[in-house]
């Protein structure tokens, strides 16, 4: 294979689930859309297709989707932070609960820092493991499996106090 | 890998509030695109403005729709002055004329996939105002190496931490977040900083910082690689004025040093809050598309970007006419058999799907070409990555118009266009342009 032909194979096997991590991301405002942004990565990939480690393939892509996204905020004047755009899913056991649910989680990621948060997502929505999440974060692997940890512990903090507050609220306003 | 988190209730309760939850599938034609025009880039550069700008620029000379389109007759090439092997083809995206025509319409289509695009004619306005002409090129290159780079922004910005060279990416990454990184890009430098997350609660960069130590306005902080730096002054948390980014921004960038002159900046107030500050570098007179920037949040953190990049002297390379760079522009459509394109149009009468999406199938039916009339030709120098390596600056005519859409029943101006034209003679230009079919 020639050396295009190698990264033509590359860029059909992971553009499905790099479009999905930048579509999760991507808050599809102003002049670009997540597929603007994955043409950029793919360019980025090109120019270094010779540093990709074989076999973390994934992750360095998600690398560098992370650093796109990042320039294209920056281009587009957009300085808000990432915005999660939660949508419940599976079976809730009622209106209520599920509002609670989405209200917390979205609270509670809102919470962890930005670094945090996307360690977090990247190893629940992406499903990396620890090594594939350092070459994601660019970090060392042990540092990655600290941030994840941090990141959690402080989900479930703000979890629990979300849930210790809706336990602590009156049901019914009175009259 | 999305099989996971059984036994991690907590990951398990965040993936099920994943915005995508369902399988994505990104169109092959589309993925295919993709590959031909990042392949068809030898030493294709990281996304910035600038690049924006000078891949725009290539656009107007070989279509997106063009095949492998080798201009030059090597044989008419002076003997003092080599081909100017340009291996590129158009990064083509919606706002690629923006570094050069703040405002204007998008005049290059988007990498969105499978949309149907607007085609143009040209004509030149018997009003044409011509601007500027006759400039020369200029070769780019670093003045250092990227360690050494590295190392002095490290300490510009006050970044320690984890050095990473291992990916062709020379970068220091704080433990906080922050981190700067240089690379190379043809015969140049390219380099950014970002300082910790605006959201972080401990050791963030507060305004008056320089890469997050907290000083007063004017103090003397010694760095951690024993050179002194002055800090710039403090921007007036939350939101600056434009004068003030102005100010802070040449602060910082004076302590990073090396960029030449920098002629005028121009401040983006953003609606959330902060300024986005850029200076062009300018050589002959002319801005280039080489820009640095200092990016203020909100809280008066920043991030900055930029280049080094030593400006060559004067090379003589003749250079065409504004007309001649107009009707390069159909000239363009005729030989390549692409023409450049305009806005994505809506799907047509019986088509299937036809968003800038991936996923959709194209409209079947092709709208009538938009009439352009040159009005305003501007020269500008831009940079050009070569096949060989290096960098140059090359004249390029910025060529502005309104657009008039035959089709449309009220008459009304449809947009303005604008687009470059690399304005150095044809016969010393040497493009590849892939096989980009859309």
């Amino acid at each position: 294979m020639t050396r295009e032909e190698r990264f033509s194979a590359l860029a059909h096997e992971h553009s499905s689930s790099l479009l999905r991590y930048l579509r999760r991301r991507h808050d599809g405002t102003g002049a670009t859309s997540a597929d603007d942004v994955l043409s950029d990565v793919l360019l980025v990939a090109w120019r270094r297709f010779d540093d990709i480690p074989e076999g973390l393939e994934a992750p360095w892509l998600f690398n560098v989707a992370h650093r796109c996204l990042a320039n294209d905020r920056r281009k587009q004047g957009r300085r808000k932070e990432l915005i999660v755009r939660l949508r419940a899913r599976g079976d809730s056991p009622s209106a209520e609960e599920e509002a609670l649910a989405v209200d917390a989680m979205r609270s509670g990621l809102a919470a962890l820092k930005t670094q945090e948060r996307e360690a977090l997502l990247l190893s629940a929505w992406e499903g990396l493991s620890p090594q594939e999440l350092a070459i994601a974060l660019g970090i060392s692997e042990n540092a990655a499996a600290i941030r994840l940890s941090k990141a959690k512990t402080k989900l479930q903090a703000e979890l629990d106090a979300k849930k210790e507050e809706s336990f602590s609220r009156p049901k019914t306003s009175p009259h | 890998m999305d099989e996971l988190h059984e036994t991690d209730p907590l990951l398990s309760k965040v993936q099920a509030f994943d915005p995508e939850p369902d399988p994505v599938v990104a169109n092959s034609f589309a993925v295919d695109r993709m590959v031909r025009n990042a392949t068809s880039m030898p030493n294709p550069s990281i996304w910035t403005r600038g690049r924006y700008a000078a891949t725009a620029s290539v656009a107007s000379l070989g279509s997106a729709a063009a095949v492998i389109a080798l201009i030059v007759g090597l044989g008419s090439v002076g003997p003092e002055l080599p081909v100017l092997a340009i291996g590129g083809t158009p990064k083509v995206g919606a706002s690629g004329d923006a570094a050069l025509a703040p405002g204007a319409s998008t005049t290059v289509p988007s990498m969105g996939m499978m949309r149907l695009y607007r085609s143009y004619t040209f004509t030149t306005s018997p009003d044409l105002v011509v601007v500027g002409g006759g400039s020369g090129s200029h070769q780019l290159t670093a003045s250092s190496d990227p360690a050494t780079l590295l190392d002095h922004l490290a300490s510009v910005f006050h970044v320690t931490g984890m050095r990473d060279a291992t990916n062709g990416n020379y970068m220091i990454s704080g433990t906080n977040g922050s981190y700067v990184q240089v690379w190379k890009d043809g015969g140049i430098l390219r380099w950014d900083y970002q300082p910790e997350s605006s959201m972080a609660t401990d050791g963030g960069v507060a305004p008056g910082d320089v890469g997050g130590v907290a000083s007063a306005p004017g103090d003397v902080v010694t760095t951690p690689a024993t050179t002194e730096t002055t800090v710039p002054p403090a921007p007036t948390a939350p939101v600056l004025s434009s004068d003030q980014a102005i100010s802070d921004a040449r602060a910082v960038l004076d302590q990073v040093g090396g960029f030449g002159d920098l002629g005028n900046a121009q401040v983006q107030s953003l609606d959330t809050g902060g300024d986005y500050v850029t200076f062009s570098l300018m050589v002959d007179g002319l801005a280039t598309d080489l820009t640095t920037s200092v990016d203020y949040n909100p809280d008066g953190s920043f991030s900055a970007s930029g280049f080094d990049a030593q400006v060559g002297g004067l090379v003589p390379y003749p250079t065409i006419s504004a007309t001649d760079a107009i009707s390069q522009l159909s000239t363009t459509q005729g030989v390549s058999g692409g023409p450049i394109m305009g806005e994505p149009v809506a799907p047509m009468p019986g088509a299937v799907g036809g968003t800038a999406d991936t996923t959709t199938t194209a409209p079947e039916q092709t709208p009538p070409a938009l009439e352009v009339s040159i009005n305003k030709a501007t020269m500008g120098l831009q940079t050009y990555t070569l096949a060989n390596g290096e960098t140059w600056l090359l004249p390029v005519w910025l060529l502005e118009g309104p657009i008039t859409d035959p089709s449309a029943t009220n008459g009304d101006n449809a947009g303005d266009f604008s687009q470059t034209v690399i304005g150095v003679s044809s016969e010393y230009v040497k493009i590849a342009v892939s096989p980009i079919a859309y």
